[in-house]
């Protein structure tokens, strides 16, 4: 059973988000503060942590930063809806997700599965992927769209991989370019703008309305899920 | 004040008044034997006369004298000495000298009145270019600057300069006369003392020496009293400005009042409604009813959650936080922000979107542009009935992206268009429902006009729909870098 442990001042919200996730069969640990989150994470080495970044104590970033000094455990931060700045910040400190406050159930609990999923599958890569249209093929670096083969150039073939391996999951433009271009590219953020859309272009995937690739301006991309189409 | 001196030329008046005789006597002197000697006198006295045009009193006795001396030194009889013999030529000199006397004073009256009338001109003439100036002014620290300026450069070619008081004298003297403009006259010039429309005092001092003559002094005095006069003006416009947003801000204030009562409490009302239905009488109720009582209290709430987010938005607007923090993106992108918080709105009405690809990207606050966007979907999804569809059309047009949005509304009578977009503004006519806050347009238009863009009604009739164009410049074209 996983165990996941909330860090949040409001017990109204500790209450549904243990009622919520109690029910989709995950163990909760709770606690009210900042100092007391870091306790519990030491003591009960919980398997994710979702984290409020408006926390009485001390700040939920600061809380971010010490929390990694110790432990690699996944976590997901509750932000401010218009704060590019905050969920970058986060992201760059750490953080696996966030998800935007007031937010519904369906919504934290796709990304509590994608971050418990990836972290799990560190161990075993799957071979490929395959939703019935899109099929990528891990292992022969092919991708079949509507069982037709189609070119990807080796760069835009990384680039759908990483996205595709990390399904539901937030990944910021400052990761994926460090990761295909190098800490040289962390400006180049129109490098990455210009793969998108033309692996967009290459899988029919309209912009505006997104099956594959979403972006969330300002912070970076997320393959969505099939479970979310 | 150089331009008004008089006494400037007066050298060469002098030089001018005493060359003219041997001039004189130079032309004279091939008709020495062919005219009377008495009508040489003449020539002189021809001479005196435009000497005393062109020169003032003094020269022009000094002149005559000269011509009386040369013409009897040169022409009477007996010659190259200062003897008369004749009778007549003494009548003829002093008759040449009262000549002179007259005309010249005639001459350098007229030419006094002359200049007078000039400096007068002039000294109008720069009354008039500062009286300009300073009403030209907006605030007091402006004012100064520009009298200050104009005062340097006047008096620059005499013993005159401006100085700032300190600080503490300035407080000092303006408290002790508990007055908001001061003027002292001190042996050496003037010292005003002023505070500005934030209390901030401001003391200048003037100081001239002994060449500053009455004349100046008066020239100064007027330059004062019309600054004074300035001053006022500048003071009781930043006033009455000042009253005029106090009085629409307590406007905003009671109308975002009313607002928030209503708009907090109809949200409100349903979801205590139907929660506590739901608590209080679980056994009278049917599965399908439960249901629908706490999917409203859901979609309440959310409207609560959007109407909050308006506010803040509204907030950081007024306050002038809206501070831009512009990045690259494509308006697709931010259109499917848009379109997935729109989706749990649509009760069925579709949304068609036509987009040209390869669009040139926005250098915009993504975040913001999105919020404006999609408060007019908000407002197209609310007008727009069941079955019906909202089309979003994105067109380039120069240097200029434009996104309009049509509904299957009402539509909105021609002489509202331009408050649509009015904070507080709402059509309680012509909708089918009401629940709109009137801030959705009027933060989209802020958020659209820091951008340097606009949104506008580009048609609305009753069988048509509204159409709302947004407009937002390019601005940097992006330069796409080669990979």
């Amino acid at each position: 059973m996983k165990r996941i442990l909330i860090v949040d001042d409001e017990p109204q919200i500790r209450r549904f988000l243990t009622i919520s996730l109690e029910s989709q069969g995950y163990q909760i640990v709770d606690a009210d503060t900042g100092q007391k989150g870091l306790e519990q994470q030491v003591l009960e080495e919980p398997d994710l942590v979702i984290l409020d970044l408006g926390l009485p104590d001390m700040d939920g970033q600061q809380v971010l930063k010490e929390l990694r000094a110790f432990s690699e455990v996944p976590v997901i931060v509750l932000s401010v809806r218009n704060s590019e700045k905050e969920k970058v910040q986060a992201l760059d400190s750490g953080a696996n997700d966030y998800v935007e406050k007031p937010f519904g159930v369906k919504e934290l609990l796709a990304r509590v599965r994608a971050v418990l999923r990836s972290n799990a599958g560190k161990e075993v890569v799957p071979q490929k992927y395959d939703d019935g249209h899109l099929q990528i093929d891990y292992h022969l670096r092919t991708v079949m769209l509507d069982s037709e083969r189609i070119h990807f150039s080796p760069r835009e073939y990384d680039l759908l991989l990483e996205l595709a391996q990390h399904p539901g999951q937030i990944l910021t433009q400052q990761y994926l370019l460090k990761k295909l271009w190098g800490p040289s590219h962390l400006e180049d953020s129109h490098y990455l703008r210009i793969f998108i859309r033309q692996i967009r272009n290459k899988l029919g995937d309209d912009p505006a309305r997104p099956t594959y690739i979403e972006t969330e301006p300002g912070v970076g991309y997320r393959f969505i899920e099939k479970a979310q189409r | 004040m150089s331009k008004y001196s008089t006494s400037d030329h007066n050298r060469w008046h002098w030089i001018l008044a005493s060359a003219a005789p041997f001039l004189t006597t130079l032309i004279c002197w091939p008709f020495f034997q062919i005219l009377p000697t008495a009508s040489l006198s003449l020539f002189y006295l021809a001479s005196v006369v435009s000497i005393a045009v062109k020169t003032s009193t003094r020269p022009a006795l000094w002149s005559a004298l000269l011509s009386f001396l040369t013409y009897n030194f040169f022409f009477t009889e007996p010659r190259f000495t200062l003897f008369i013999l004749h009778r007549e030529d003494i009548i003829t000199a002093l008759v040449l000298m009262l000549v002179a006397l007259l005309t010249g004073q005639l001459a350098a009256r007229l030419r006094e009145k002359v200049d007078a009338l000039e400096r007068s001109l002039q000294w109008n003439h720069d009354q008039m270019e500062l009286v300009q100036s300073l009403s030209d002014c907006v605030d007091a620290s402006e004012l100064v600057t520009q009298f200050t300026r104009l005062l340097n450069n006047w008096f620059s070619q005499h013993s005159f300069r401006v100085e700032v008081l300190p600080e503490a004298e300035t407080r000092k003297a303006l408290e002790a006369k508990s007055e908001s403009l001061l003027l002292i006259e001190h042996v050496d010039g003037y010292r005003l003392y002023l505070c500005d429309e934030n209390a901030q005092p401001c003391g200048l001092e003037f100081r001239f020496g002994a060449d500053f003559g009455l004349e100046l002094k008066i020239q100064l005095n007027t330059a004062l009293e019309l600054f004074k006069l300035a001053w006022s003006r500048v003071l009781l416009t930043r006033r009455l400005q000042h009253e005029k947003l106090e009085k629409e801000r307590e406007q905003l204030r009671s109308a975002l009042l009313s607002s928030i009562s209503h708009d907090l409490r109809t949200p409100l009302a349903t979801m205590i409604g139907s929660v506590s239905t739901l608590i209080d009488l679980p056994d009278s109720l049917s599965g399908g009813q439960k249901e629908e009582l706490l999917s409203n209290t859901l979609k309440e709430a959310q409207r609560l959650d959007r109407y909050i987010q308006k506010l803040l938005d509204m907030t950081k607007i007024g306050q002038g936080e809206l501070k831009l923090e512009r990045d690259w993106v494509g308006v697709d992108e931010i259109l499917s922000v848009a379109l997935r918080r729109l989706q749990p709105l649509l009760n069925g009405q579709s949304v068609e979107i036509c987009c040209p690809s390869d669009l040139p990207l926005l250098n915009v606050h993504a975040a913001l542009v999105e919020q404006a966007i999609f408060n007019v979907l908000e407002n197209a999804v609310r007008f727009t009935p069941d079955g019906k569809s909202i089309d979003i059309n994105i067109s380039v047009d120069g240097g200029d992206l434009n996104i309009d949005i049509t509904d299957s509304g009402p539509g909105i009578p021609f002489e509202h268009w331009p408050r649509i977009f009015d904070m507080f503004f709402t059509l309680s006519h012509g909708d089918q429902q009401a629940g709109g806050t009137g801030l959705g347009l009027a933060i989209c238009q802020s958020v659209l006009g820091a951008h340097g863009g606009e949104a506008q009604v580009l048609y609305s009739e009753a069988d048509k729909g509204t159409c709302i164009r947004l407009r937002l410049p390019f601005e940097l074209t992006h330069r796409e870098a080669t990979v």
